[in-house]
C-alpha cells in the first residue's frame, strides 16, 4: 500500500464510535442550549450592561461604572424594599407549603370530600394573577368588600381598611399570594405522598400511631426532596409577585408593599431610570438565587438525613 | 439524495427567501418612512375619546380616498413610562399618544426620536389658537415636536346632591366652599347621615397628587405658585422652597384630612374606579375629579343627582381657581412608516370642528381659546357649567404635571401616601420635595431641560 491509499483509506473510515458519542449529546441539547442562550443568558447579560449605565430606554447607554451599586447601597427605598420582600417571602412559603402539606395528606388520606377539595383548591391556580389582585383588592375594600362583611357576620368588626393600612396591606397580599399558590404546592405534594407504599401507613397504623405521627415519622420524611423543590419554587414565585402587588396596591400605600420587582417597575418604566432598575433587578437575581440556593442546600441535608 | 444535490435544488427557494427578506428590510413602500403612504396606525389613550376618534378616521379616509386608518389603544399605565420602548421602535404607530409631562417625552426629544410638527403648526395655525402658555410649553429650541389636542380640568369635587340634602347642606354657591373649616363641616354633616365623606382614589398613581394640586394655588402668592411650575430649572433665579409654609400648610392639609377622617375609609387602599364605584353606589357623599370623569359617572346611572364644587382655598377670602393639565399629546415618531400621513391626520383632526364634535363630545375641553363656551352644549351640563366658571374664575396649570415627573406626580403621589398614613411628617414631606428640587436643579437627577 503507497502513502497515497493509506491517507484515503483513513479519511474514508469511519468515525470512531467514542468521538460521536460525544457529538451526539451535543447536537441534541444544541436547540435548548440556544434558545438558552438567546432568551434567558442574553436578556441577563444585558440587562447587567444597562445596570452599569444611565439609560433612558432609547439610544445608548452611557457607563458610570458601579455608580448605580453605590447608589443602590445608599437608597433607603432599596432597603425597604428587600426588608418587605423578605417579609413576604417568609410569609407566603410558610404559609403556601404548610397549607399545601395539610391539604396534600388530607386529600392522601382520604378525607371525605377529597376530590372535590382537591380541585377546589387547585382553582386559584388557574385564575390569572392580574384577575386574582382585582378580584381581592375589591374584597378587602371597608366598605364594600366581601372580607369585612363576613368579619362582621362573626363579630371581628367590619371596617378594617386593610389596604389602606401600612401594618395591614402586605399581609392582605401575602394572603392572597398564599391562595393563589398553595394549590400548587398541594398537587406537587400530594404526587409525592402517593408514592409512599399504603402498606406502611396501614403497618404504622397497626402499631397504634396516630394521623399526626404517620405525617411527621412517615410522610414527612419520604417526601423532604419534593418539599425542598416546592419550597425552591415558592420562593422563586414569592419574590418575583409583581403582578398580585401592582394590581392589588401597586406597590403602596407609600411603599409599605413595595417588593423588589415592583420596585424595578418603578424605578425603570416610572421614572425612566433604566440602569438604576437594572441595578435593582440585578440585585434581586442575586438575592433570589442565594435563597435559592440556601433552601436547596437546606433541603439536600434533610434528604441525607432522611436516608 | 446526496447533500450537494440538495443543496442545489434548494437554490431557488433560498434566492426567494433572502430577495423577500431584503425586500421586507428595506421597506415595500412609497412612503419616506418605508410605509405604503396609505395605511396609517393612530395611538390613542382608551377611554371615550377611542370610540369617538372612529369618526375622526372614516372622515380621513373619505376626504383621502384609499388611505385607511386604524386606532391603537394605549392605557394610562403604559403610555406614562413603558410605551416609550414602542414609541422609539420600528414597530411604532405613525402616530403615537404621551403626555407631555412625563419621562416618555423627555427620552424621546433627547434621543431625537421625534419629528418636528411646525409644517402641521403652522398650517392649522396651532401658535394663534393655543394660549401663550400652551405655546410655551410646547416649543422646545424654537421648534414644535407634538399637539395638544385637549384640556383637563382636574379638581371638581362632584357630590350626591341626596347626600346633602339628607344632611341638610345647601348646594354651595358658586361651585365654591368658603373655608376649610366650612368643608370639613361639610364632611362632618354627610357622615352623620350616614355617607362616607370626601372620595378620593389613594392608591391611584394621579389621584392623591391632586388634591395637593387643587389646594395648592390658594396656599401660595400667585408669583410663588408660578416659580413653583419652573424652578427646577437650573440657574432658576428664585428663591421660593417646598419648605415654605405655603406649601407645608398644603402637607399638612392633606394630612389633618386623614387624621379628622374626612376622607373614605380606606382611602389609600382604593383606586380611582373604587372610589367612583363607592360614590355612584351612593355610599359616599363626595369624590374629588376631574371633567373627564363627569361622562364615566352619568354612564354609571347613580340613582341620584350630582352637583359639584371646588376644594375650600386655603387662604381666606380668595376664590379657588381651576387646575388645568395641558399634556395630553399627539406626536410623530422619527421611526413611523408614514410620517407625511400622520401630519396630515393631525392637521385634519386640529380643527375647530373636531374641537367640538369629538373632545367636547367626550367630555373634555377644547385646547383652542376661540372656541365659544356657547358652541360646545354637548359637553354635559356639568362640565358646561365648569367650563363656563373656568372662564371667571380663571385657569392654573397643574402643578404636578408640569414639573418633571422625578419632582411631580411619579415622585409626589407616593410622598404622599406616606404623608397620610402617617409614616412623614409634613415638614419631612416638604423636605423630600425640596430635596427632589435640588436634585434637579443641580442636574444629579434629569428632566429639568425638557
Amino acid at each position: 500500500m503507497t502513502a497515497d491509499k493509506v491517507v484515503l483509506a483513513t479519511a474514508a473510515a469511519p468515525r470512531p464510535p467514542r468521538r460521536r458519542a460525544r457529538i451526539f449529546p451535543i447536537a441534541v441539547m444544541a436547540p435548548a442550549l440556544v434558545l438558552l442562550l438567546v432568551l434567558v443568558a442574553y436578556p441577563i447579560a444585558g440587562s447587567v450592561r444597562i445596570s452599569l449605565g444611565t439609560w433612558d430606554g432609547i439610544g445608548a447607554v452611557a457607563y458610570h461604572g458601579l455608580d448605580n451599586y453605590r447608589r443602590l447601597l445608599r437608597d433607603s427605598l432599596v432597603w425597604e424594599s428587600i426588608g418587605t420582600s423578605l417579609q413576604f417571602f417568609i410569609g407566603t412559603v410558610v404559609f403556601t407549603v404548610t397549607f399545601g402539606c395539610l391539604l396534600a395528606n388530607a386529600i392522601s388520606r382520604k378525607v371525605p370530600g377529597a376530590r372535590i377539595f382537591k380541585v377546589v383548591w387547585f382553582l386559584p391556580v388557574i385564575i390569572p394573577v392580574s384577575i386574582a389582585g382585582i378580584f381581592w383588592s375589591n374584597a378587602f375594600q371597608p366598605t364594600t368588600g366581601v372580607v369585612n362583611s363576613l368579619l362582621g357576620l362573626i363579630g371581628l368588626g367590619d371596617d378594617h381598611a386593610w389596604l389602606a393600612s401600612s401594618s395591614t396591606a402586605l399581609y392582605a397580599a401575602i394572603f392572597v399570594a398564599v391562595w393563589t399558590q398553595t394549590g400548587y404546592a398541594m398537587l406537587i405534594l400530594l404526587g409525592a405522598m402517593e408514592t409512599i407504599p399504603e402498606e406502611v401507613h396501614e403497618a404504622a397504623t397497626l402499631d397504634g400511631v396516630g394521623a399526626a405521627g404517620r405525617l411527621f415519622r412517615i410522610t414527612l420524611p419520604n417526601i423532604v426532596p419534593m418539599l425542598g423543590t416546592i419550597t425552591t419554587l415558592t420562593s422563586v414565585f414569592s419574590f418575583n409577585a409583581f403582578g398580585i402587588i401592582y394590581a392589588m396596591t401597586r406597590g403602596g400605600p407609600g411603599n409599605s408593599t413595595s417588593i423588589l420587582p415592583v420596585l424595578v417597575y418603578k424605578q425603570s418604566f416610572v421614572d425612566q431610570d433604566y440602569g438604576y432598575g437594572s441595578a435593582t433587578a440585578v440585585i434581586t437575581t442575586l438575592i433570589v438565587a442565594v435563597i435559592g440556593i440556601m433552601v436547596m442546600r437546606i433541603f439536600r441535608q434533610q434528604t441525607l438525613d432522611a436516608r | 439524495m446526496p447533500l450537494s444535490r440538495t443543496l442545489k435544488a434548494a437554490r431557488p427557494v433560498l434566492a426567494g427567501v433572502l430577495l423577500a427578506a431584503a425586500v421586507v428590510a428595506c421597506g415595500t413602500g412609497t412612503g419616506p418612512g418605508g410605509g405604503d403612504g396609505k395605511t396609517l396606525r393612530v395611538q390613542i389613550p382608551t377611554g371615550p375619546l377611542a370610540s369617538a376618534m372612529q369618526q375622526v378616521g372614516k372622515d380621513f379616509e373619505k376626504a383621502n380616498p384609499g388611505t385607511v386608518v386604524t386606532f391603537e389603544g394605549v392605557d394610562s399605565g403604559s403610555s406614562r413610562g413603558p410605551n416609550v420602548a414602542l414609541l422609539s421602535s420600528t414597530g411604532t404607530p405613525d402616530i403615537g399618544y404621551l403626555q407631555r409631562s412625563t419621562g416618555v417625552w423627555s427620552a424621546l426629544l433627547k434621543n431625537k426620536q421625534l419629528t418636528p410638527l411646525d409644517d402641521v403648526w403652522k398650517a392649522a395655525g396651532l401658535a394663534d389658537k393655543y394660549s401663550k402658555s400652551q405655546v410655551d410649553y410646547y416649543t422646545t429650541n424654537g421648534q414644535h415636536y407634538g399637539v395638544l389636542y385637549e384640556q383637563l380640568l382636574i379638581n371638581p369635587v362632584y357630590y350626591n346632591k341626596a347626600a346633602f340634602a339628607k344632611a341638610g347642606i345647601s348646594d354651595p354657591p358658586d361651585h365654591q366652599v368658603a373655608s376649610v373649616a366650612d368643608f370639613e363641616s361639610m364632611v362632618g354633616k354627610v357622615k352623620a347621615a350616614g355617607y362616607e365623606g370626601f372620595g378620593v382614589g389613594g392608591s391611584s398613581p394621579y389621584d392623591l397628587g391632586h388634591t395637593l394640586d387643587a389646594l395648592l394655588p390658594t396656599a401660595v402668592p400667585a408669583a410663588d405658585y408660578d416659580a413653583l411650575l419652573t424652578n427646577f430649572k437650573p440657574g432658576s433665579p428664585t428663591n421660593v422652597k417646598y419648605t415654605d409654609p405655603g406649601f407645608v400648610k398644603v402637607l399638612q392639609t392633606i394630612q389633618d384630612w386623614q387624621k379628622k377622617g374626612i376622607y373614605q375609609n380606606g382611602m389609600l387602599g382604593m383606586d380611582t374606579d373604587q372610589a367612583q364605584g363607592l360614590f355612584t353606589s351612593g355610599k359616599l357623599a363626595m369624590l374629588q375629579g376631574g371633567n373627564y370623569t363627569y361622562a364615566s359617572l352619568k354612564e354609571a346611572k347613580p340613582a341620584f343627582e350630582m352637583g359639584w364644587f371646588l376644594l375650600p382655598p386655603l387662604t381666606p377670602g380668595q376664590k379657588t381657581p381651576f387646575d388645568a393639565f395641558n399634556g395630553d399629546t399627539l406626536v410623530v415618531p422619527v421611526k413611523a412608516a408614514n410620517p407625511d400621513l400622520a401630519k396630515k391626520f393631525l392637521q385634519f383632526f386640529m380643527t375647530d370642528k373636531y374641537q367640538v364634535s369629538v373632545v367636547a363630545a367626550t367630555g373634555s375641553l377644547p385646547v383652542f381659546s376661540s372656541i365659544p363656551a356657547s358652541s360646545l352644549s354637548n359637553l354635559g351640563d356639568l362640565v358646561q357649567q365648569q367650563f363656563e366658571l373656568s372662564q371667571s374664575v380663571g385657569l392654573v396649570n397643574i402643578w404636578d404635571s408640569t414639573v418633571p415627573s422625578t419632582l411631580g406626580q411619579a415622585f409626589s403621589v407616593p410622598v404622599l401616601q406616606k404623608l397620610v398614613a402617617g409614616k412623614l411628617t409634613p415638614r419631612q414631606a416638604a423636605q423630600q420635595y425640596q430635596s427632589a428640587l435640588e436634585d434637579l436643579q443641580s442636574g444629579k437627577v434629569s428632566g429639568a431641560s425638557d
